[in-house]
């Protein structure tokens, strides 16, 4: 689904290389690295909203940045680290706002719209929340509802900063299960970036750990938790 | 009960004030003679054995709000931040003593002007923008500014230094002449005394001769005065001295029966539905019917403006400076134009037709 | 009741809620007026007749007028908001209105025949706007919080009317007179044969951003999340910008300037309906700002016989209580 060649990523001057990877479909993988490593950096590379400083980015074979910035939210989708605060969004106008780079000039809703935002919201268990505003929602609900969006975006690859960061252990396993759970009955590829080495292990799994010693990014399909720690936090 | 006591008596004073007046300086006639004030209301002036006595009274109250004594023979300095003192000033030829006007290019007396080009005479801008050091530097002794019920800026300070400060009431009186009668108490303190009076009096016979050629051709003749700012019409009060002018013109104005000597405010609406048989508009506060127009275009709608809008001569600062001093001549001007039938000849002197 | 169905009631009551105060408005006023007068004046005009007069050479234009303003203020406002991520924004407390003064001041000042002009006017008060825009735009990429940008908007609203008056004190009495009275805002001086190019404006600006109701939608999440959904901002920036420069240049050119109308309506808009959609909000907004104007201007003209109030006057008695109120309500 992704692959890299020779990728060297940074903001003006190379910060990581990065392993030639290749990424699939069904999976989750877990993007993991000290604070500051370069995890968003990495992100927002893949994302095309970054140039890489060598290297290319290939989604799905072709070239991340050739694709149209109108065509790109159509193959992949980011949640972001914090959840925009808005006044009267209602949980469904706002995943309906990830069916916008399908929709015509006037971003008119279809049928199909509808269901299949009701989809998003049955696949992770939330149609509880439907009609309630965004800003009354509690940070798991909004985690999920914001993993709804881009699963409403209906794009191959998913990448999330950092989705479990403000949350509580028990809003953690079911965002992580939650995550799991659509790559595989979805097919979606999922990057996310997180610190929670405990949770990660738990799920199976696999792992791109940033080293900020040797500057490199590298892809392990398993390794155990003291060997996570000995690479990313050494 | 008390209250309504003490304010009886000054109902009584008020209503009768000029009486008052004469009966209370008789008393002391020994060391005083009052000088008749005929019209004006809101000043009375006391010859006194070293002097004048000049009290400013409240337009508001009638009581006295200010009392000043004048020496006679001094030279003085004067800055006057009043167009109308400067007008009666330079009818005495007393420009000399002034050291201030309120601003160079709103005078309209050349000599003023000549002197001014000479640094004897200096801008000093409104009351409220004012410079302190400004007037000491001046050397004046005297300010005369329009009076509004308030104290002049930095008022205390300056009584210190010396400086008599006097609130000028002439635009609240409410007869023309009432208005020119000022003329007198700027001759007592530039030492024309004689001379203002003798001026107050013929240009009351004038007045007077003017107003009785009006009377005796008294027409139906309706006239509206005033202008707008913003969406208000400011029409005269039907007791203001302009309402009295116009009626002294032979002519009927549009809200002479309002009360009052304030001015009226009138919405556009109001105006046009008045004004339908309305034959003359006078002082419209601009000079050209488009400046008119770019103020409230629905102006147009007025008939009276279609014809017959006179409004101040372009060099309004003519009008300003010397009207009041000269209400003959402004009511002549005002029954040329309301009464083309009486042949005056002469051209106006104040007016003229807005284009 | 369903959300649904509480939109369609609310939309329903203003959209007859408009033209039942438009009529009040024709009524309204010191001159009775007849049912007769009403519609002779609009439909058969007989210019002798005061009462007709009076309906379709003021009060005509002066109701038209009160919706378009309320209308376009509105919508530029809500425009704002969006644009800026801010409640709080709005074409006055930002300085638009007043960049447009300025441009106009520096028009009649300057006593060229082509600036006096009514279309000099027009343009002159929509480039100020504009260029106001794009200065508060540039601002806008540098602050952090909502109330600082108000802030910058207001000091930069101060600083124009600062040179505003600099310039009045080197004009001449009458220009001087003639701009002063256009500073203190009016909805009369609008005449009969102007109200075609107005509307025409007006609807131009109104319709276009029925266009771009799509990207507005996505803006309400943040820069950064609208790009992330295929939003080319740099170009749905300058649009909204250009948008909000002819509503509030048509506006304040006629008008003068009209205080917190732009502010304060999109955000009870908000609060009426509850929503972020933006073809619904676009929409409301028109109807209730429209409605908003015309109801100050009733209530000016019962209050006539009394005393006279500017429009700019009540409509900030209304409408500052209620920012004070919003910025109460964001910063608890």
């Amino acid at each position: 689904m992704i692959r890299t060649e020779n990728l060297e990523i940074g903001y003006s001057s190379s910060l990581l290389k990065v392993e030639n990877l290749a990424l699939n479909a069904e999976k989750v993988y877990f993007l993991i690295g000290r604070n500051g490593a370069g995890k968003s950096t990495f992100l927002k590379t893949i994302l095309g909203q970054l140039k890489s400083i060598s290297g290319k980015v290939f989604l799905k074979e072709q070239n991340i940045e050739s694709i149209d910035i109108v065509e790109l939210p159509k193959k992949i989708s980011f949640v972001t680290a914090h959840f925009p605060s808005v006044d009267f969004l209602r949980v469904e106008e706002f995943i309906a706002l990830g069916r916008s780079p399908h929709s015509n000039y006037f971003g008119k809703q279809t049928q199909r719209d509808l269901e299949l935002i009701d989809d998003c919201l049955s696949i992770l268990n939330i149609e509880n929340l439907k009609g309630r505003f965004t800003s009354e929602l509690s940070d798991g609900e909004k985690q999920l509802v914001a993993i709804a969006k881009s699963l409403a975006q209906e794009t191959d690859v998913i990448l999330l900063d950092e989705p479990t960061a403000f949350l509580d252990y028990a809003n953690k396993k079911i965002v992580l299960n939650s995550l799991s759970k659509v790559s595989k009955e979805l097919g979606k590829c999922i990057i996310l970036s997180n610190h929670d080495i405990d949770l990660c292990v738990e799920h199976n799994g696999e792992y791109l750990i940033v080293d900020s010693i040797e500057k490199t990014i590298t892809h392990h399909s398993t390794l155990n938790k003291e060997r996570i720690l000995e690479i990313a936090f050494r | 009960m008390i209250k309504l006591l003490i304010f009886i008596p000054i109902l009584l004073l008020f209503s009768c004030q000029r009486e008052q007046n004469d009966s209370c300086c008789k008393s002391d006639v020994n060391e005083t003679i009052t000088l008749n004030t005929n019209y004006a209301s809101n000043f009375d002036l006391i010859k006194t054995n070293v002097g004048y006595k000049l009290n400013i009274l409240s337009p508001e109250t009638g009581d006295v709000e200010k009392t000043i004594s004048i020496s006679p023979s001094a030279e003085h300095k004067i800055i006057s931040l009043t167009s109308t003192l400067n007008g009666m000033i330079s009818i005495l030829n007393e420009q000399h003593q002034l050291v201030g006007v309120s601003n160079i290019d709103y005078i309209y007396d050349t000599l003023i002007k000549n002197i001014y080009v000479k640094n004897e005479i200096a801008s000093f801008g409104d009351e409220t923008s004012i410079s302190l050091e400004k007037i000491i530097n001046s050397k004046a002794d005297i300010i005369f500014y329009s009076g509004f019920g308030e104290k002049f800026p930095h008022q205390e300070k300056l009584e210190k230094l010396g400086i008599t400060i006097i609130p000028i009431y002439d635009w609240r009186e409410n007869h023309p002449l009432g208005k020119a009668e000022w003329i007198k108490l700027v001759g007592a303190i530039t030492g024309k005394e004689k001379e203002a009076v003798d001026y107050f009096d013929k240009i009351t016979l004038e007045y007077e001769a003017f107003s009785e050629i009006a009377e005796n051709n008294r027409s139906e003749t309706i006239v509206l005065a005033g202008s707008m700012i913003g969406d208000i019409w400011y029409a005269p009060g039907g007791e203001s001295y302009f309402a009295q002018l116009i009626n002294d013109a032979g002519v009927n104005y549009q809200y002479k029966d309002t009360k009052g000597t304030a001015s009226l405010q009138l919405s556009i609406e109001q105006i046009l539905k008045d004004n339908e048989h309305t034959s003359f508009w006078i002082n419209p506060g601009l000079s050209s019917k488009e400046k008119i127009l770019a103020i409230n275009p629905k102006i147009k709608f007025l008939d009276a403006f279609k014809e017959n809008t006179y409004c101040y001569s372009s060099q309004q600062s003519k009008f300003w400076e010397q009207s009041a001093a000269m209400p003959h001549l402004l009511l002549k001007d005002l029954i040329h134009i309301f009464h083309p039938e009486i042949n005056l000849e002469e051209e106006l002197y104040f007016y003229r037709k807005v284009n | 009741m369903t959300i649904a169905k509480k939109h369609s009631v609310l939309s329903i009551l203003l959209i007859l809620g408009l033209p039942l105060f438009a009529v009040i408005h024709l009524f309204a006023g010191q001159i009775d007026v007849s049912f007769n007068d009403v519609i002779n004046g609009l439909f058969n005009y007989n210019e002798n007749i005061v009462n007709q007069l009076i309906i379709r050479e003021i009060r005509f234009p002066r109701m038209l007028i009160a919706i378009i303003a309320g209308a376009s203020l509105s919508v530029a406002g809500l425009l704002m908001q969006t644009l800026f991520n801010n409640p709080l924004a709005g074409p006055y407390v930002l300085g638009i209105n007043s960049g447009s003064s300025l441009f106009v001041a520096l028009s009649i000042m300057t006593g060229i025949p082509f600036f006096t002009s009514e279309l000099g006017l027009i343009s002159n008060a929509l480039i100020g706007a504009f260029i106001f825009g794009l200065i508060i735009l540039f601002f806008s990429r540098m602050v952090k919080t909502q109330v600082s940008l108000l802030l910058v908007g207001l000091m930069l609203g101060s600083f124009i009317s600062a040179f505003v008056s600099l310039l009045q004190s080197v004009s001449n009495a009458q220009e001087l007179k003639i701009f002063t009275l256009w500073a203190l805002g009016s909805l009369q001086k609008v005449s009969f044969e102007q109200l075609p190019i107005i509307i025409a404006v007006a609807l131009i600006g109104i319709l276009s951003v029925f266009l771009i109701v799509k990207p507005l939608n996505i803006l309400v999440l943040g820069e950064t999340e609208a790009k992330l959904l295929g939003v080319n901002i740099r170009k749905t920036r300058l649009i909204i910008i250009a948008i909000t420069a002819i509503l509030t240049g048509l506006v304040t050119a006629f008008c003068g300037p009209i205080a917190f109308v732009g502010l304060a309506v999109p955000n009870l808009v908000r609060i009426l309906f509850k929503t972020q959609n933006h073809s619904l909000l676009v929409f409301a907004s028109l109807l209730f700002g429209g409605m908003f104007i015309l109801i100050c201007d009733i209530i000016i003209q019962f209050l006539e016989p009394y005393f006279m109030l500017p429009i700019n006057v009540l409509t900030s008695m209304i409408g500052a209580p209620l920012v004070i109120f919003f910025i109460l309500k964001r910063l608890k």
